[in-house]
C-alpha cells in the first residue's frame, strides 16, 4: 500500500532530482565565448596558423637567438633559434618565460609621474617629453659644473650606443652596472692572454676540465651555449667522455654535474689553481712565456695548497695527474672565485694555469667582441657623495634596477632619494623605478627594434638582430626610441649626434656602418633583410686570430689572502650569494613561471632561503623550514634555512634576485634580498663590487619560516640509484 | 498476529524509491535544460543575417570565412571586409544594425561576435583537412544560408558531438579516421 504521504515524498524527491539536474546543466554549461573579429588586419595575418620571428633574448647578457611563434599577431611561445652559432636552438627557462614579462598585468601602460605621495599617476607621453626637456635645458644653462647621470646595463648593442652619445651630448656621467663586472676575468685574460674582452672557452672540444667556481651549465655568462658544447664534452667531442671537476665552496648545477667536487674553502681557488700550474711545470709543462716564470717558486706545494683550501690533498693530486695525462685540458675560473678581495689574482692564477697546461690558444681562444667595461665602485661611490652633497641634478635609469640588484652598502638607493630629478625607463614599477619622479614606460624586448653582440659568443663575432614580433600592446616606446625623441625636441649637440628617426633607424645605420668598418661588401638592405630573416648574422674569426693570445705573460703573483667584511669572531660564516637561471640578479621575480619553477638544487618554489650544511644545523639546533636571521656589516634578512649537504660548514649560501619591495605582484615581498647583505668589498686589483666577500652571523629566530618545497627527502631511501652504497 | 517482512522493509523500499525519484529527476532536469534552457542561438551584438547574405546574395562562405581551407580555424572577416562592401550599399545605409557596424569601424574596434560552434578544448577540430576533403560546410553548420541568426541546434549533430563525427569518418573511411589522437591530441 502506498500512502498518500509517501506520494508526496516521492512527488518531492522527484522535484528535488528534477532541480538539481537543471542545475547541473546550468553549470556544466560551456561559457559564452566570444570571438572578437580584427578591424583592419595585418597583410600576412591569418587565423589559426603561426608566423615565425628570428629576434633576440634580452632577459640576460648571453646574446641567444630565438624564434618566436606568433599567432593572431600575438607572441605565443619562444624557442631557441637553431641557426644561432651561440644557443643553436637552445633556450633557457627565462628565455621561455620572457612572455611572461610581456603578458604581465603589472607592466606599465604608459608614462607615469610621481603625484608626491609615493603613489604614480599616468600622464600622456607629450607631457613628460616637455618636463624633462625643460630639466635638460635648466641644466645646460644652470649646472654650474653639477652633472647628470645615466645608469645603463652597459649591454653591447646599439641601443647603449645611443645611450653613450646622448650622455657625451649632455657631458652626464655614465655608470655602467652589474653585480658581476667581469673585471677580474678582463683583467686575467689581458695579464695571461694578452688581450682585451671575455675569452671563448671551448668546452665541446676539451677532455679535462676544471671549473673554478664557474657555474657554467647555471647562469654564467653564456649558460645555453656552454651547455651545448658540454653535450658534445660528455659525448665524446675528443673521443671518449669528458672529465669535469669543479672547485666551490657550494655545490651549483655544474658542481652536480660534475665527476668531482672540490669544497674549497671560499678565496683559496687561486692559491689551489696556482699550486696545480707549478706542479705541472715540475712536470715540464709550460712554453715559451712560462719557462720565464722561474717554476712559479712563489707558489704554494700542491699540499700546502690543499691545506690551504681544506680538501683532501690526494684528490688535488690525482686531479694534477689527470691534467698531465689530458690531451685537451682547460681550466675556468669565475663565479665567487672570482668576486673575492683576491678575485683578479685567482682568475689570474687559472688562466696561468691554462698557459701552463697549453690550452692558450687551444681550448680558450680569444673573441673578437669587445666586453663592457662595468663601473668600479670608486664611481659608484662618486656618484652617491655628489647625491649626498645636493649636486646630482638629474638622474636616467636606462632599464637597471640597482636599488635592488646592487647592495644597499653601495648608497644608490640614498643617492636617487637626494637626486633632483630621477627619471627612470622601464616596464615595471621596479625597486628604483619607484624613486623616480617619472617612470616612462618602455616597450618589452618583442616589441621593438635592437641588437646585441654576444660576449663571450662562440668562437665567432656573432651580432644578433632584435625586431618587433608584434605590436605593441601599451601605449609605450623602447629606451633608444626615447632617447632619440628627446634628442631631437632637445636639438643641439644631442641632435646632432642622434638625427635618427626611431629605432628602427638608428639600428640599421649602426649595422650598415659596423659592416662598412669591417669592410663586409654587397648590397646593404638585402643584407640587413637577410640578417633579419635568420635572426643573426656572424663571421668566424679572421684568419691568425688564435695568433693574437700574446707569447708573453708576466709570472703570476701569488693571490694574496682573501679578505672579508666583518670579523670571524662576530660573522661566523662567509656568505656565498649566487645566481640561479630563473632570476639571476632580479629580472625573473616577476614572472610567474620563475616564482613557481622549484629550484633544480634545493626544490624550493616561490621565496628565498639560505642554505646549510647538516652538520652546522645540527649544532645550531636548526631544521630545514625554521626561520633565521642572516646579519653582515651591511644589513640583515630572514629567510627559512634549507639543510644542503652541498655546502662548506663555514658557509651559508643563498640565491640572489629575490626580495622586491615594487616591481608588481608576483616579485613584491617575495623571499628576501641576498644583495642587502652585501658589503661594499673591492677586488683589490680592479676596484670593482667583490661581491663574495662578506661574512654574516646567523641566529635562530625560533620560528617556522614559510618555505615551498616540492620534494619530501633528500635521500634515496634505499633505493640504491647512486651504486651499492648510495644511501645518503 | 502476524509479522509481514513486507511492512517490516516498507521503510526501506520507500527510502529506495525516493532515491530513484532523485536520480530519475536529475537526468530530466539536465535534459531538460539541454533541450530548452541552453542558449543555440544566441544574440549577437549586430543582427548580422546570413540568410540576407549567403542565402538570398548567395556569397560564398570561404568570401568572409577565408581562412577555412587553409587553417583550423575558419576565421571571422575583419570589420574592413563587412565596411568594403557595405560603404558601396547605400540602400541599406541608415538602418540601425547597419550603422552598428559603422560604429565599430569609427571607433576602430573589432565586433565580439558571440561563438555559436565549438569543440571542448581537448578536441582539435581543423576545418581545413575537411573543406579539401569537399565537406560542405552545411555538413555541420546546417542551413546557415536560411538562418536569419545562426543556431546550433540542428537535427543532425546537435552541438557536434563525437559519435556524429565518428559515424561519417567511418563512412567515409577517413584515413586514421578513428585513431583517438586524430583529434585528441
Amino acid at each position: 500500500m502506498v500512502s498518500r504521504r509517501d506520494v508526496f515524498k516521492f512527488a518531492g524527491a522527484g522535484g528535488v532530482g528534477v532541480g538539481a539536474g537543471l542545475l547541473l546543466g546550468e553549470v556544466n554549461q560551456r561559457p559564452l565565448e566570444t570571438l572578437l573579429s580584427t578591424h583592419i588586419p595585418p597583410e600576412d595575418f591569418s587565423p589559426g596558423l603561426d608566423t615565425w620571428y628570428n629576434t633576440l633574448c634580452r632577459m640576460c647578457p648571453a646574446g641567444c637567438g630565438i624564434s618566436v611563434k606568433v599567432r593572431e599577431g600575438r607572441a605565443r611561445k619562444i624557442e631557441g633559434n637553431a641557426a644561432h652559432p651561440v644557443n643553436r636552438g637552445g633556450t633557457c627557462a627565462l628565455g621561455q618565460a620572457s612572455l611572461n614579462a610581456l603578458y604581465n598585468p603589472d607592466r606599465l601602460r604608459s608614462p607615469m609621474r610621481a603625484d608626491g605621495e609615493g603613489g604614480f599617476v599616468p600622464a600622456p607621453w607629450d607631457e613628460a617629453f616637455e618636463e624633462l626637456v625643460s630639466r635638460l635645458n635648466a641644466l645646460e644653462e644652470f649646472a654650474m659644473g653639477r652633472q647628470a647621470w645615466v645608469l645603463t646595463g652597459g649591454a653591447l648593442s646599439s641601443g647603449e650606443e645611443a645611450l653613450s652619445r646622448f650622455a657625451s651630448a649632455l657631458n652626464a656621467r655614465v655608470l655602467r652596472l652589474a653585480l658581476d663586472t667581469t673585471a677580474a676575468e678582463r683583467a686575467a685574460a689581458k695579464a695571461m692572454y694578452g688581450f682585451e674582452g671575455l675569452p671563448h672557452y671551448d668546452i665541446a672540444n676539451a677532455d679535462v676540465i676544471v671549473s673554478f667556481g664557474a657555474d657554467f651549465l647555471g647562469s654564467w655568462r653564456s649558460p645555453i651555449a656552454y651547455a651545448k658544447a658540454y653535450g658534445d664534452f660528455r659525448q665524446g667531442g675528443q673521443g671518449g667522455r669528458g672529465y669535469l671537476a669543479q672547485v666551490e665552496p657550494r655545490m651549483s648545477l655544474t658542481g652536480a654535474n660534475a665527476d668531482e667536487w672540490l669544497a674549497a674553502k671560499p678565496g683559496a681557488e687561486g692559491a689551489l689553481a696556482l699550486a696545480l700550474a707549478a706542479e705541472l711545470l715540475r712536470r715540464g709543462y709550460g712554453d715559451a712565456a712560462t719557462s720565464a716564470w722561474n717554476g712559479l717558486s712563489g707558489a704554494m706545494s700542491l699540499e700546502e695548497a690543499a691545506r690551504h683550501a681544506d680538501v683532501p690533498a690526494a684528490r688535488v693530486e690525482a686531479l694534477a695527474g689527470r691534467l698531465a695525462a689530458a690531451k685537451a685540458p682547460l681550466a675556468l675560473g669565475g663565479g665567487a672565485a672570482g668576486a673575492g678581495s683576491n678575485g683578479t689574482q685567482a682568475l689570474t692564477a687559472v688562466a696561468a694555469l691554462n698557459r701552463v697546461l697549453g690550452a692558450a690558444g687551444g681550448t680558450v681562444r680569444p673573441n673578437l667582441a669587445h666586453a663592457t667595461a662595468y663601473s668600479g665602485l670608486r664611481d659608484i661611490e662618486d656618484f652617491a657623495a655628489q647625491a649626498a652633497s645636493g649636486d646630482v641634478p638629474m638622474v636616467i635609469l636606462a632599464g637597471v634596477d640597482p636599488v635592488h640588484d646592487l647592495p644597499e652598502s653601495l648608497g644608490i638607493r640614498k643617492a636617487l632619494e637626494r637626486a633632483d630629478f630621477v627619471v627612470s625607463l622601464d616596464s615595471f614599477l621596479n625597486d628604483s623605478a619607484s624613486l623616480a619622479d617619472w617612470v616612462l614606460a618602455t616597450d618589452n624586448f618583442l616589441e621593438t627594434w635592437g641588437d646585441d653582440i654576444s660576449s663571450p659568443g662562440a668562437g665567432m663575432l656573432t651580432a644578433t638582430l632584435q625586431q618587433p614580433v608584434q605590436k605593441r600592446l601599451h601605449d609605450t616606446l623602447s629606451v633608444t626610441d626615447i632617447i632619440l625623441k628627446l634628442a631631437t625636441r632637445l636639438g643641439g649637440a644631442a641632435a646632432e649626434a642622434l638625427p635618427h628617426e626611431d629605432a628602427q633607424a638608428f639600428t640599421r645605420s649602426e649595422w650598415e656602418a659596423a659592416w662598412e668598418s669591417m669592410g663586409v661588401s654587397g648590397d646593404f638592405n638585402a643584407r640587413f633583410r637577410r640578417a633579419q630573416q635568420d635572426g643573426v648574422w656572424a663571421a668566424a674569426l679572421a684568419e691568425g686570430m688564435a695568433d693574437e693570445l700574446s707569447p708573453e705573460a708576466a709570472a703570476p703573483q701569488p693571490p694574496p689572502a682573501a679578505e672579508f667584511a666583518g670579523g670571524e669572531a662576530e660573522y661566523p660564516f662567509v656568505f656565498h650569494p649566487y645566481a640561479t637561471q630563473g632570476f639571476r640578479e632580479g629580472v625573473g621575480a616577476n614572472l610567474p613561471w620563475m616564482q613557481e619553477l622549484p629550484d633544480p638544487l634545493t626544490s624550493v618554489a616561490y621565496g628565498s632561503w639560505a642554505e646549510v650544511n647538516p652538520a652546522t644545523a645540527r649544532e645550531l639546533g636548526l631544521r630545514t623550514g625554521d626561520l633565521v636571521e642572516l646579519e653582515s656589516p651591511a644589513g640583515k634578512v630572514s629567510v627559512p634555512v634549507v639543510e644542503y649537504p652541498g655546502v662548506r660548514p663555514d658557509v651559508v649560501a643563498m640565491p640572489l634576485g629575490h626580495g622586491h619591495r615594487a616591481n608588481g605582484r608576483y616579485a613584491r615581498g617575495r623571499g628576501a634580498n641576498a644583495a642587502s647583505l652585501l658589503a661594499a668589498q673591492s677586488d683589490s686589483a680592479t676596484g670593482t663590487l667583490a661581491w663574495a666577500a662578506t661574512r654574516v652571523a646567523l641566529r635562530a629566530l625560533g620560528k617556522r619560516g614559510r618555505l615551498i618545497r616540492t620534494s619530501g627527502v633528500s635521500r634515496t631511501l634505499g633505493r640504491q640509484i647512486l651504486g651499492p652504497d648510495g644511501e645518503h | 498476529m502476524s509479522i509481514s517482512v513486507f511492512e517490516a522493509a516498507r521503510p526501506v523500499f520507500t527510502g529506495l524509491l525516493v532515491a530513484v525519484m532523485v536520480i530519475v529527476g536529475a537526468f530530466v532536469g539536465h535534459w531538460a535544460h539541454g533541450a530548452w534552457l541552453n542558449d543555440h542561438t544566441p544574440v549577437q551584438p549586430i543582427e548580422f543575417s546570413h540568410e540576407v547574405h549567403a542565402g538570398e546574395n548567395e556569397i560564398p562562405c570561404q568570401y568572409c570565412h577565408a581562412w577555412a581551407d587553409r587553417s583550423a580555424t575558419a576565421g571571422v572577416p575583419s570589420v574592413e571586409t563587412c565596411v568594403g562592401c557595405h560603404k558601396g550599399l547605400s540602400e541599406v545605409r541608415g538602418q540601425p544594425e547597419i550603422e552598428k557596424l559603422f560604429g565599430y569601424w569609427e571607433r576602430g574596434e573589432g565586433i565580439p561576435w558571440v561563438k555559436v560552434h565549438d569543440t571542448p578544448d581537448f578536441v582539435h577540430f581543423r576545418h581545413k583537412p575537411h573543406i579539401r576533403a569537399g565537406v560542405e560546410c552545411q555538413t555541420c553548420h546546417g542551413p546557415v544560408e536560411e538562418m536569419a541568426r545562426v543556431t546550433r541546434r540542428i537535427d543532425l549533430n546537435q552541438d557536434l558531438r563525437m559519435p556524429w563525427c565518428i559515424d561519417c569518418h567511418t563512412e567515409e573511411q577517413v584515413a586514421n579516421g578513428r585513431d583517438c589522437l586524430t583529434c585528441h591530441y
